[in-house]
Parts: C-alpha cells; sequence; structure tokens
C-alpha cells in the first residue's frame, strides 16, 4: 500500500498539471476530433462506389474508425512518454528522478497514467457523443466483447506505453530524441492499425506483422469490440498481447539498467 | 563515518565532433573518442552532524563527486559508503538518507504550487503526518515561505525558490545533505538567510552537511572543514586555519604610505628574513606569516619614519584559494 502511494505522487502531479492546462488539453482534443471527421469524409466518398472493401462495409469501416481514433487518442502522442524522458536528459533535471525512493521505470508509468486519465474520460465521452449523433457507428458486438475489449486496451496501453519508453531511453545514447520519435510515430501509426485496418493490407505484409507487437495497440482491441472474433480466438489474442507487454516491459526494463550506467548529466 | 568514499573515480567518454561541415560529416561516421578523467583517486570521509565545504574551481569535479555520492551516477571504480549503505547499488533506499539541493536545477513541479509539491513530497517518501507539520511549520517560519507557498513555482524570484528547494530536500528529514552551489545567483539578504538555515539544521538537527560553492564566504561563515578539489584530485583536506597556515596567501600584510620616498627603507637583520618588503614610491607592503607579530614591525617602521596611513590585512581566503588552485 505505501508502495503504490509513493507513486500516486507522480500520477497526481501529472494530472494537476492536466487540469491547470485546460486550455491545450481541450484545444488537443478539438483537433482529435477535426481529424477523425476527415477521416470519415474520406471513407463517405470512397464507400460511394462500392459497398465493401476488404470484407469491411461502410457501418464497419466507420466503426472501426471512430473506435480505433478513440484508442489512439488515449494512448496518444500527446502524452507520449518518451517526450518526459528525453525532456529530462536535455534538461539534466533526470537527478531528481534518480534521487527519489522510487524505481524509475515505474515511477515513468505512473506519471504517464496521470497525463492519460483526462484523455481516457474524454476520448470515451466523445465516442458516445458520436455513436449517437452518426448511425453507422455500431455498440460493441456483446457484452463479452466490451469487457475483453477494455481488458485488450488495458494490455495494448502497456505495450504502448513500453514501446514509447524505449524510444525515450535511446536518448541516453543520442541525446536527442526528436528524429528517432518522428520515424517511431509513423510506425505505430500506420502498424497499429490506426490509420486503416490491417486486413486491407497485403497478405506478407499482415504476415510480418503479426511477428510484432504494433497490432496489439490499437487493430486487436478494435477487431474485438466490433465482435471479429470467435470467443476462443478472442482469448488467444488476448494471450499474445499479454506475452508482448511483458517482452516489451522486460526490453525498456532491460535498457533502463543499461542507460543508468551510461547516465553523463548535462552542465553543472 | 556517515559519509566514505575510498579511491573514488569517475571517467567520462566525450565523442569529439570534427571541425566545420566536412569534419561534422567524417564524425557522422567515425568519431574520435578521448576519455576525461572527473574524478580521479578521491578519497573522503565525514563524520556525523560535520559541515563540510567542497570547493574547486569549474570543472574541477565537485558536482560529480556529489552526484557519486547521491547515486545518481555510478562511479568508474573505488567504493562509497553513505549511512554503511552503497549508493548507486542501493538508489531507492540510499534516497531516504539524503537529500539535496542543485542550485542550478529544479526539483520542484514547475506548474504546481510550492505547496503541492511539498504534498506530493509527502507521498512519495512516505513522510508520517506529524513529522511533516512539524518541518513544514519550522520551515515555514525560518524560510519565510508563507507569501509565496500557493503560487506556482514558474512564477516565483529565484530567491524564493531557492527557499523553496531547501525545504523540500529537507521535508523527509534526511541524516545527509547535499547542497551543490545553494546560494549561486542570490542577493546578500537571501544568502544571509540560507547560511542561517543551514547552520541551523546542521546544529539543531544533526544533519550532515556536504556543501560545493563558489562563494568562499559561504565556506568561511559555516564550513569548519574544507575540502578542495582540483583537477579531479583532492588537494587539501582540513581547517580554515590550516589552509591559511599551509599556504602563503594566507600571510597577513601591513601596507604603509610614507610622507617620505622609501627606496632606503630598511629593517633590522632579526625581521628582514622572516618577512617579505614590496617598495614603490611612497608605498611599502610588508608581508609577514603569523609566527611574526604586526606589532613588531610597526614599532620599527614607526621609530625611523613618518607614516601618513596604514592598512592592516588577515588572511585573504579569496587569495588562499586561488593559491591553491593554481599550484
Amino acid at each position: 500500500m505505501t508502495k503504490i502511494k509513493r507513486y500516486s505522487a507522480f500520477f497526481l502531479a501529472e494530472l494537476e498539471k492536466a487540469m491547470a492546462y485546460r486550455f491545450s488539453f481541450f484545444t488537443s482534443l478539438l483537433a482529435d476530433v477535426v481529424k477523425t471527421l476527415v477521416m470519415y469524409a474520406v471513407w463517405v466518398a470512397v464507400y460511394q462506389q462500392r459497398s465493401t472493401i476488404a470484407g469491411f462495409s461502410f457501418p464497419m469501416m466507420v466503426t472501426y474508425l471512430f473506435v480505433s481514433q478513440t484508442i489512439s487518442n488515449i494512448y496518444a502522442f500527446k502524452n507520449d512518454a518518451s517526450r518526459s524522458v528525453a525532456h529530462q536528459i536535455r534538461k539534466g533535471t533526470i537527478i531528481f528522478d534518480l534521487l527519489r525512493p522510487v524505481h524509475y521505470v515505474t515511477a515513468r508509468l505512473s506519471e504517464n497514467l496521470g497525463q492519460t486519465m483526462l484523455q481516457v474520460f474524454f476520448s470515451f465521452l466523445m465516442l458516445a457523443i458520436f455513436g449517437l449523433i452518426i448511425p453507422e457507428i455500431s455498440a460493441p458486438a456483446s457484452w463479452l466483447c466490451f469487457f475483453l475489449f477494455l481488458l485488450s486496451l488495458i494490455i495494448g496501453y502497456f505495450i504502448m506505453f513500453s514501446v514509447c519508453l524505449i524510444s525515450g531511453l535511446l536518448s541516453f545514447w543520442l541525446m536527442n530524441n526528436w528524429g528517432l520519435r518522428n520515424v517511431r510515430m509513423a510506425i505505430v501509426s500506420f502498424f497499429s492499425g490506426a490509420m486503416v485496418p490491417l486486413s486491407m493490407l497485403p497478405r506478407w505484409m499482415q504476415a510480418v506483422l503479426n511477428f510484432l507487437p504494433f497490432k496489439d495497440i490499437i487493430y486487436t482491441p478494435t477487431m474485438i469490440y466490433m465482435g471479429q472474433y470467435s470467443t476462443g480466438q478472442m482469448w488467444i489474442k488476448i494471450g499474445i498481447q499479454l506475452l508482448w507487454a511483458l517482452i516489451m516491459w522486460g526490453l525498456t526494463e532491460w535498457l533502463f539498467s543499461k542507460a543508468i550506467r551510461h547516465i553523463s548529466v548535462n552542465g553543472g | 563515518m556517515i559519509i566514505e568514499a575510498q579511491d573514488l573515480t569517475k571517467d567520462y567518454v566525450v565523442k569529439l565532433k570534427g571541425k566545420g561541415l566536412k569534419g561534422m560529416t567524417k564524425s557522422l561516421f567515425k568519431s574520435e573518442k578521448k576519455i576525461v578523467h572527473a574524478v580521479k583517486n578521491v578519497d573522503l570521509s565525514i563524520e556525523e552532524g560535520e559541515l563540510v565545504g567542497y570547493i574547486g574551481p569549474n570543472g574541477a569535479g565537485k558536482s560529480t563527486t556529489i552526484k557519486m555520492l547521491t547515486g545518481i551516477l555510478q562511479p568508474t571504480s573505488g567504493q562509497i559508503r553513505v549511512c554503511g549503505l552503497e549508493p548507486s547499488k542501493n538508489r531507492v533506499q540510499n534516497a531516504m538518507n539524503v537529500g539535496a539541493v542543485f542550485g542550478q536545477k529544479t526539483q520542484l513541479w514547475w506548474d504546481l504550487p510550492v505547496r503541492e509539491t511539498f504534498e506530493l513530497l509527502k507521498r512519495m517518501y512516505s513522510i508520517p503526518d506529524p513529522v511533516y507539520q512539524k518541518n513544514l511549520d519550522d520551515f515555514m517560519d525560518f524560510l519565510e515561505l508563507e507569501s509565496f507557498i500557493n503560487q506556482p513555482v514558474r512564477q516565483l524570484s529565484l530567491g524564493q525558490r531557492m527557499r523553496a528547494e531547501i525545504a523540500a530536500s529537507l521535508l523527509h528529514s534526511p541524516k545527509v545533505l547535499y547542497l551543490d552551489e545553494p546560494t549561486i545567483g542570490l542577493d546578500i539578504n537571501i544568502k544571509l538567510k540560507m547560511r542561517e538555515f543551514i547552520k541551523k539544521i546542521n546544529q539543531e538537527r544533526g544533519v550532515t552537511v556536504m556543501l560545493t560553492t563558489h562563494d568562499l564566504q559561504d565556506i568561511e561563515q559555516m564550513a569548519r572543514r574544507i575540502v578542495v578539489i582540483n583537477h579531479g584530485t583532492v588537494c587539501f583536506n582540513g581547517t580554515m586555519e590550516e589552509l591559511s597556515e599551509k599556504y602563503a596567501g594566507g600571510s597577513h600584510s601591513i601596507s604603509f604610505t610614507l610622507q617620505t620616498d622609501v627606496a632606503a627603507l630598511d629593517l633590522s637583520p632579526g625581521l628582514k628574513d622572516k618577512v617579505k618588503v614590496d617598495k614603490d614610491g611612497r608605498h611599502v607592503k610588508i608581508t609577514h606569516p603569523q609566527t611574526v607579530a604586526a606589532a613588531d614591525i610597526l614599532t620599527e617602521i614607526f621609530k625611523s619614519y613618518s607614516v601618513s596611513d596604514i592598512e592592516i590585512k588577515g588572511p585573504q581566503i579569496e587569495d588562499v584559494v586561488m593559491e591553491v588552485y593554481n599550484s
């Protein structure tokens, strides 16, 4: 209990910061909405010519779009863990994080959860509102699908967090995070299924993606929401996700233990 | 011993970038590396309750040493024990025993009010309520935090922020406090306040303090012992008095302005060998070690010359330290 309380300090600090910067929070929320609506308009135009694409009917595609965008906004590129790590390294304030009686990676997770909280609430609120306005957006396929979707979403969050933190920790060596972050964002947004359903990609590419963790960040939870898998398949998918989450977490810890030996503090 | 270091060494690998566009392009593919010895074979031992000044020129290795003692940096080689723990191996436990202020950086949450940072630190260090309340009351009172405790840190002046920093570093009642340039950029009033506060917590709470600074007044007014580091190695370890004795800059001097030209000035044989005489027109400066009484010199000069002005100086810490740095 005292341990959780210890880490809650990081969670609360970030939550309070997010509240202190309400304006920036809501403008970025608005940007997310606009982006989703633009993509919606594109799909409307595309589906005027045909009724299905790669097995996706228009209503399915719209549901996929809004659900995947909701997830993508939750572990958003805004509360990207690599940013805070890179910032700490550049400014040298990382010394204070290493001075505290906490484990560094866990502290970053608590911090990130604090940054994500408001985002979770408002992203789901937006999804519910759009669900009422746009008739093509369907509810979760069943209660089971809904609960497994939530579970899958949480595991996906851990994978996303690890991917971000790994790229952040690499700035211990590179001293700059910007280029790497852009590359990572491009890879993640395409390979996770945030842009188009992965089943639309060529077969060989899908085969490759099956051996990577990115699909489990957005594609897997969204497909579970839409009831695209049988019950057995859903559990298998979640098992694979869990495995990836553990692998990525282990990788993060390993990289941190290497990084801490490499640390050099800038200035003074 | 509460802090003990033996043979402490830290090397950095620095990548050298080539000159100009051509050199830069070359270093993209192959860069030359250079090893910098930031700290070399440093031995330190500090007893519980001591207040030690750790001084040295810029880049001497002061901050690097402090960062190794806090467990932030891992030493390349050598042993450290702080409260019986090896800091870099037991970083988390060690963190509970130590507090630190780095004058050039802030440990407060930039966007949150000071009080909120304190509350968060209370959580992070699991500080029991009564301890937290007592510490907060003490610090609020002495450091006069009341007027700005509810303001976000980004709106504070440097003087306000540094007072909040030192309070933050002591909330969990650490046994050891590291202060890395805590008075940098502060005005004289706040500086005095900080010095008083540091002395107070050292004396009343028995907190062991290790202090680095470039302001030698800090050292003179607070530290009982000084350790001087230069080029990564310790070159002096002892009291202020011992430092003055060891280095010539620590000698006393008397300057006279005479009414006549002093070219012919000569002292009695017994005195002449022990002092240094600099003559310039009507001015003469006699530098003497502590073993020679100023009164003897004065008597002798007054006997033979009419003096229009006189200035007596004790050892100048700046001179002493400059000499140590340059030696």
